[in-house]
């Protein structure tokens, strides 16, 4: 006859499985014994504290960690999950895209042939041949478009292409393809530029 | 107040493009929360920022449960002690690891149990005098009562940490942490069948230790 298994004794005492469902503990006496001595072990250990120590231990147990501690290297992430990469790739990113829409924004083709929207409602701009981007007066009077368009004053639009930031007609798809939070960062850098 | 910047613009291409930037107000940086307010992730954060005290509360707050499971294992206080320290200064090596997917706590608790594993590995626990001096009693018992208790638990702890490894760190995760099976399979890096098999043999290994009760 088989007796019972660890994993059904432990079922048992644990109350996950009720006695009447094993019918070989009915017939088989050591079955019975083994259980019931498990049992009253189990109750003993469950039922046995640990000593509690002297009130002044757990600060002085605090204080030696804390002395341990201090003579450890500071726990930092990973680099490539810290905080502080994960803002200044996005903020790179987002200063790229910023750079690559201002150099946009000067090329004369464009200046050209643009008009704007502020605050949601339409402002038609005459066009006029050779106006740039301080024409535009609401865009133009923002002083951190401003910066940022002095700082991309200098930048070669064709270099910016070939180089490969910016597809020919696609900065509107390097800012469409930053993700919200490179976007985030891209407002943030364009209201920090300025003063605010 | 945020302000909303629409660019309608038309490229020599002929392709339409729509750039909205919108400006907002940067939120003010208020006061760090106080460090007791904080969760527990946001406790580990803290301590990975190197905020003061942020770890030295995951101490406070975790020591008693850290330093049970160690005195158990060991039946030492003066083991107990040492082991504690360690489970807390490897808790902190590894605190950039820690990926909040279980609770503070049963992350400690792990390390707690591997840490001493470690250490019955190398070094034999030693029994501790029921008496000692550095212990005291709350219960508020008679003397006679108090010394048949202390004798009796003290028994009792003393044949648990005479207890193979395994099975000694699957009674005490089962018995006193409530830990599922599952959890003790995990921590001793076995099926949930051997797990519960170690509960079972500490068992019956302790009721040998102990005679009939
Ligand atoms: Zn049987």
């Amino acid at each position: 006859m088989a007796h019972l298994s660890p994993d059904t004794f432990v079922d048992l005492l644990e109350g996950t499985l009720e006695e009447s469902a094993v019918p070989h503990l009915a017939q088989c006496e050591a079955c019975r014994d083994e259980l019931s001595g498990l049992r009253r072990t189990w109750q003993e250990a469950m039922n046995t504290d640990v000593p509690e120590p002297s009130p002044l231990f757990w600060d002085h147990l605090s204080a030696r960690v804390h002395e341990a501690v201090a003579a450890e290297p500071e726990p930092r992430r990973p680099w490539w999950n810290a905080a502080w990469a994960v803002r200044w790739f996005g903020l790179a990113a987002a200063a790229v895209a910023a750079i690559a829409l201002v150099a946009f924004l000067n090329r004369p083709a464009f200046v050209d042939q643009r008009t704007a929207q502020v605050g949601g409602e339409a402002q038609g701009t005459p066009a006029a041949s050779g106006q740039r981007l301080e024409v535009l007066p609401p865009l133009a009077e923002d002083e951190s478009v401003g910066l940022l368009a002095d700082l991309a004053s200098d930048l070669d639009w064709d270099a910016v292409v070939e180089v490969g930031l910016v597809r020919p007609g696609g900065a509107d798809r390097a800012v469409a393809e930053l993700s919200a939070d490179e976007r985030v960062e891209l407002q943030r850098l364009l209201t920090e530029a300025g003063v605010m | 107040m945020a302000t909303s910047f629409a660019l309608t613009c038309d490229g020599p291409s002929g392709a339409d493009w729509n750039v909205t930037v919108v400006r907002q107000d940067a939120p003010a940086d208020g006061p760090a929360p106080v460090l007791e307010s904080l969760s527990e992730a946001e406790l580990v954060a803290a301590c990975l920022e190197g905020r003061p005290g942020a770890f030295d509360l995951i101490v406070q707050r975790h020591r008693r449960q850290v330093y049970q499971i160690c005195y158990r294992f060991m039946n030492s206080h003066e083991d107990a002690s040492d082991l504690s320290q360690d489970v807390f200064l490897r808790a902190y090596r590894g605190l950039k690891n820690f990926k909040g997917n279980a609770a503070l706590g049963t992350w400690l608790h792990r390390i707690a149990v591997n840490t001493c594993l470690n250490r019955v590995a190398v070094k034999a626990p030693k029994s501790e005098p029921i008496d000692d001096a550095d212990f005291v009693d709350a219960k508020g018992e008679s003397a006679s009562e108090q010394l048949l208790r202390d004798e009796r638990a003290g028994r009792v702890r003393a044949a648990v940490a005479q207890l193979p490894p395994k099975q000694r760190a699957a009674l005490i995760m089962r018995t006193y942490e409530d830990r599922s099976h599952q959890e003790i399979a995990q921590a001793l890096g076995t099926s949930v069948g051997a797990a519960k098999a170690n509960v079972f043999h500490a068992l019956q290994n302790l009721k040998k230790i102990l005679g009939n009760i």
